[in-house]
C-alpha cells in the first residue's frame, strides 16, 4: 500500500526522469570508444619503463639534493671502476720485470759502453733462461739504442786572483 | 555433493525458470570466461567486456556529471583501471557489480576534487524522443511542459539532478534513470536495501520540490 502511494506520488516525477534515458553521446561515439580504451592500455604498457625514467628525472629536478648526491656517487663509482681498471693492467702486463724492453732503453742503466754493445749483449746469455719453464724462449733483452749521458762537472773559481 | 546444489553453472542456468534470468545468467558465464582470459593478457576478450558494459558505465557517469566530456574521459579510465585491477577480481560479485564500483569511485572522487567546478555539457535528446510514449504523454498533458522545449526542459531536469548529494543522484540515476532493481543498487553501492530505499525516497522529494513548477 505504502509503496504504491509512493510510486503514484513520483508518477509524474518518473516520467521526468525518463527523459534522461533518451540523452544520447554523438552518434558512433560507442563504435569507438573500445578502441580508444584498449590503445591506451597497450601504449600503458609499453611506457611502463619510460615513466620510470621520466619518475626519476622529476624526482631529481624537484629535489636538486638528490640530484647532488647522485652525480657525487656516479663520479666517485667512475673514479673506483677507473682504478680498478689500471690496477688490472698493471698485474697483466706481458714482460717480465728485466726484460721489458722500454725499461732497458732508459738511459739510467748504469752499464759500460762496452757491454752496451750488439756483440756483447748476444753473447751472454739470458739470466731468466735457464729457471724459466716457459718453451718459448723469453724476448732477448734488446741493448738500449741511446748511450749514457756522463756529463763531466768542474767547478769555476771566481775569485780574482792576486796580482 | 549436498543436496539440491547445482553440479556446476550450466546445471544452475538450466534449472532457472525466466528466460530473463537464464540470459543473465548465460551472460555471466560469458563474462567470467572473458575474465578469464583478459587476466592472461588477451585484450581481445577485454575489448568484448568494454563492448557489453560500456554504455552502462558511460549512461552512469554521464548522469552523475551531466558533462559528456567527463564522462567519456571518466568511462576510459574506468575500464583502464579495471584492465589493471583484473587480478585482483576474485569473482566474489558478478564482473559488472565490481566496474560499478570501480565507476563510482572514480566519478565521486572526481566530483569531490571539482566541487562547485562542475559545469553542464549535455548531450542531445535522441531524435526519436518525441516520439517516446511517455514523452508524449508529458507534452500532451495541460502543464507547464507544453511552453517549454524539450531541451530547457532537459536542462532544468539535469540542473535538479546536480542539486542532490552524489550520494542521493547515485540512487536516482541507479534506479530511476537506469532501471536497475533496488536490490542491484544495493549490491553495487555496498549498503542495505533500507539505505537504498530511504535515499531514494529523500532524493524524489528533493527533486519534486526543485521541479514543482514542471509537475503540477
Amino acid at each position: 500500500m505504502n509503496m504504491d502511494r509512493e510510486t503514484q506520488e513520483f508518477e509524474k516525477l518518473r516520467k521526468l526522469l525518463a527523459l534522461k534515458r533518451l540523452e544520447m553521446p554523438p552518434q558512433g561515439y560507442f563504435d569507438t570508444l573500445p578502441d580508444k580504451i584498449i590503445s591506451r592500455i597497450q601504449s600503458d604498457e609499453s611506457s611502463s619503463d619510460e615513466n620510470l625514467l621520466l619518475l626519476f628525472w622529476r624526482l631529481l629536478k624537484n629535489k636538486p639534493i638528490i640530484g647532488f648526491a647522485t652525480a657525487v656517487a656516479l663520479i666517485a663509482l667512475v673514479g673506483l671502476a677507473s682504478r680498478s681498471f689500471n690496477d688490472s693492467e698493471a698485474s697483466i702486463s706481458i714482460y717480465p720485470p728485466h726484460n721489458n724492453p722500454w725499461e732497458l732503453a732508459q738511459p739510467s742503466h748504469n752499464t759500460s759502453l762496452a757491454e752496451n754493445t750488439p756483440s756483447a749483449q748476444l753473447s751472454q746469455p739470458s739470466p731468466d733462461a735457464a729457471s724459466s719453464t716457459n718453451p718459448v724462449s723469453p724476448a732477448e733483452s734488446m741493448p738500449s739504442l741511446f748511450q749514457s749521458i756522463q756529463l763531466k762537472v768542474t767547478p769555476v773559481n771566481y775569485t780574482p786572483s792576486n796580482k | 555433493m549436498k543436496g539440491g546444489q547445482p553440479q556446476n553453472k550450466t546445471d544452475a542456468i538450466s534449472r532457472s525458470s525466466k528466460p530473463e534470468d537464464l540470459q543473465q545468467q548465460r551472460r555471466q558465464a560469458d563474462d567470467i570466461m572473458l575474465v578469464k582470459r583478459a587476466k592472461n593478457g588477451d585484450l581481445g576478450a577485454y575489448d568484448e567486456l568494454v563492448r557489453r558494459y560500456q554504455q552502462r558505465i558511460y549512461s552512469m557517469i554521464y548522469n552523475m556529471t551531466a558533462n559528456h566530456e567527463d564522462a567519456s574521459d571518466l568511462t576510459q579510465e574506468t575500464f583502464i583501471k579495471a584492465f589493471r585491477a583484473l587480478k585482483s577480481f576474485k569473482g566474489d560479485s558478478t564482473f559488472y557489480t565490481w566496474l560499478y564500483r570501480i565507476a563510482i569511485n572514480k566519478t565521486l572522487n572526481f566530483l569531490k576534487q571539482n566541487r562547485g567546478k562542475i559545469h553542464m555539457s549535455l548531450n542531445s535528446v535522441d531524435f526519436n524522443a518525441e516520439h517516446t510514449p511517455e514523452i508524449v504523454a508529458l507534452v500532451s498533458e495541460k502543464n507547464p511542459f507544453r511552453d517549454v522545449s524539450l531541451e530547457e526542459l532537459q536542462e532544468k531536469l539535469n540542473a535538479a539532478m546536480l542539486k542532490l548529494s552524489d550520494k542521493h543522484r547515485l540512487v536516482v540515476t541507479l534506479h530511476d534513470v537506469m532501471g536497475l532493481p533496488q536490490e542491484e543498487v544495493a549490491k553495487i553501492m555496498d549498503c542495505n536495501l533500507g539505505t537504498v530505499r530511504s535515499r531514494l525516497f529523500y532524493a524524489r522529494q528533493q527533486l519534486q520540490a526543485y521541479l514543482s513548477d514542471y509537475l503540477k
